[in-house]
This record gives structure tokens, C-alpha cells and sequence, in this order.
């Protein structure tokens, strides 16, 4: 088994990104990311000092030092970014819209839920395998055939009611479609279920 | 705004529960990769002499830090997952002390050579 520490960014765009996200937040890839630390502080400590070279190769030397500080100030403080505008705004600020209709989300003084980023990153791969596995083979596909809601109860707590919900694979609805299947006779309800039911909704995939 | 004043923000807005504007900030991550790419580079091009290597090393190591933190910051704004920003702020605070170990070590040889052959500079 390939240790997650070792996978790279293989492929292009955001599925790749995703990947290597993921494997960050591994103890192998963090133990990595430690040792390699180490090992830069251990190679910066061991620079040669000089002392047996000959002018014109400490003239470089010393040049080579002076460009090292000058590259580590130039990141630091000469290349500056050009942003075109305030890189955020308060989610309180935040218009959410839907077609023509717009709103500002309530705030929340505390998230309902805490969810980590390795779970964020992890559901949404999960999201989008399954989305990729679905388009790979459709007959796998289930849609609605038909959906009926049912009112069982009505009191003075409101109203509860359920919903009898059909679905087919394509496999299913090609052959509804044809009309090669035997008629239904008869449904069988289970014996606690509501003699009367209203239906409130009815619909066909 | 300089690389690692911008991880920085974006990453601390992002925890706060900011955020982050897209059209803003990923021309910005773009930006911020252009110059690191350049820095590298020069680095590449005119490696340093024999004794200097692990100067040009530390400089390339804090380079790939930032450009983690860039990647893993443009993931966390095109998929909004805020929390990226601890990870985000790690590898630039380990960036940033790679590149202060760089100007430590490269000062102090200096001081070092200036008190051996008296030279100035």
C-alpha cells in the first residue's frame, strides 16, 4: 500500500489539488514536513566559512551571502502584490441569491456544525465519485417513478404524514416504458396503515 | 501587499469566518506564484558555488512552502473550506522562518568573513 505521504499532485486541475489537500493532513505527510525542516536547518548550519579560499573565490562567496539576504528582503518586503479590492467581507455581508430573489443569511453565533477540512475535502471527492460513477453508467441511475405523500394523522399537535416513494433504475423505467410487464393487480398495504389517506401530492418521474 | 503578508490575511480572515472573494484573491494567488516562479528561477540559472548550496536549498525550500500555502489556499476559496486556513498559516509561518534562518546564517557568515579579512561589505 503507497504511503499517503507520497501522493503527488498527479493530473491537472482542482480533482488533483483535492488529492494532495487530503494528504496533508496525514501524521506521515506532517512527520515528512518536519524531517525536511530539520534537514534544511541542519544543511544551512554546515556552510563552508571561507577560510581556505582564495580572493576572487571569496569575493564570490561574499557576494553570494549578500544576494541570499538580498533574495530573503526582496520576498519579504519588494514584491508587492496588486489586489483589486478587500480579499474578503464579513459573511454577514454576504448577498445569497437564487434566481431573482436575494437575501443576508441570518447570523450565527456558533456553527450547527464543526466539521474538519480533511472531512470537507473527503465529502466532496466522495460527492464527486459517485456523480462520475452515475454518468459512467446511467442503467445505475434511480429516478422517481412516483411519489405520493399521504396525510396519516391530523390532531392538535398539526399534522404528520409520510410519503410512498417509487423509484426506478433505467433498466426499470425502459421497461415501463415499453409496457412489457404484467398490470398490477392489486396493492398490498400493511395492515396498520391508514384505511383512508388524503393525497396531497402525487407526481410522476 | 507582499506573498506572505497575503497567506497570512487570507488565512486569518478565512479562520475569523470571512469570506474570501474569489475575483480578488485568486488573481492575487496567480500573481504571488508568478513571482515565486521567478525567484526560483534566478536561483536555477546561477546556482551558487560550491559551500553556498545549502543556501540556494533553504531558499527553494521556503519557495515550495509558499506555493503549498498558495494551493492550498486556492483550493479552500474555489471549494470554500474554511478549514484550510491552520494548514495555510503553518506552511507560511514555515516559510517565513526558513527565510530568516537564510538571512541569519548568510549575516552571520558575512560578519564572520568581515572580522577574518577585514574587508567591508
Amino acid at each position: 500500500m503507497a504511503d499517503i505521504a507520497q501522493v503527488g499532485v498527479g493530473g491537472s486541475g482542482i480533482d488533483s489539488l483535492e488529492r494532495w489537500a487530503l494528504a496533508q493532513f496525514s501524521p506521515p505527510a506532517r512527520n515528512q514536513r518536519r524531517q525536511r525542516k530539520e534537514q534544511v536547518q541542519e544543511e544551512l548550519s554546515q556552510l563552508l566559512f571561507g577560510v581556505d579560499l582564495s580572493p576572487g573565490e571569496l569575493q564570490i562567496y561574499k557576494a553570494r551571502l549578500l544576494e541570499a539576504i538580498a533574495r530573503v528582503d526582496g520576498l519579504e518586503q519588494g514584491r508587492v502584490l496588486t489586489l483589486d479590492g478587500d480579499i474578503a467581507v464579513p459573511r454577514s455581508k454576504m448577498m445569497v441569491t437564487v434566481g431573482a430573489m436575494g437575501w443576508l443569511p441570518a447570523e450565527h453565533t456558533s456553527k450547527s456544525i464543526e466539521v474538519s477540512a480533511e472531512h470537507e475535502i473527503h465529502s466532496r471527492n466522495l460527492a464527486r465519485t459517485l456523480s462520475t460513477s452515475l454518468a459512467l453508467d446511467p442503467k445505475s441511475v434511480h429516478r422517481d417513478f412516483h411519489a405520493v405523500g399521504v396525510v396519516v394523522a391530523r390532531g392538535t399537535e398539526g399534522v404528520r404524514w409520510g410519503e410512498d416513494k417509487v423509484q426506478l433504475s433505467q433498466w426499470g423505467l425502459d421497461i415501463v416504458k415499453a409496457g412489457d410487464y404484467p398490470k398490477v393487480a392489486r396493492l398490498r398495504l400493511p395492515p396498520k396503515f391508514p384505511t383512508q389517506a388524503e393525497m396531497v401530492s402525487f407526481r410522476a418521474g | 501587499m507582499t506573498v506572505e503578508d497575503f497567506l497570512y490575511q487570507s488565512a486569518d480572515k478565512m479562520r475569523l469566518g470571512e469570506y474570501l472573494v474569489p475575483d480578488v484573491v485568486l488573481p492575487a494567488i496567480d500573481e504571488a506564484r508568478e513571482n515565486l516562479e521567478e525567484l526560483a528561477a534566478q536561483i536555477e540559472e546561477d546556482p551558487a558555488p560550491k559551500g553556498l548550496e545549502a543556501l540556494d536549498g533553504a531558499l527553494l525550500e521556503a519557495y515550495a512552502l509558499f506555493f503549498d500555502a498558495l494551493d492550498l489556499l486556492e483550493l479552500a476559496v474555489e471549494e470554500d473550506i474554511p478549514g484550510l486556513a491552520s494548514e495555510i498559516l503553518v506552511r507560511t509561518q514555515d516559510g517565513v522562518e526558513t527565510l530568516r534562518e537564510v538571512r541569519r546564517q548568510a549575516g552571520a557568515h558575512n560578519q564572520a568573513m568581515q572580522e577574518e579579512t577585514g574587508a567591508i561589505g
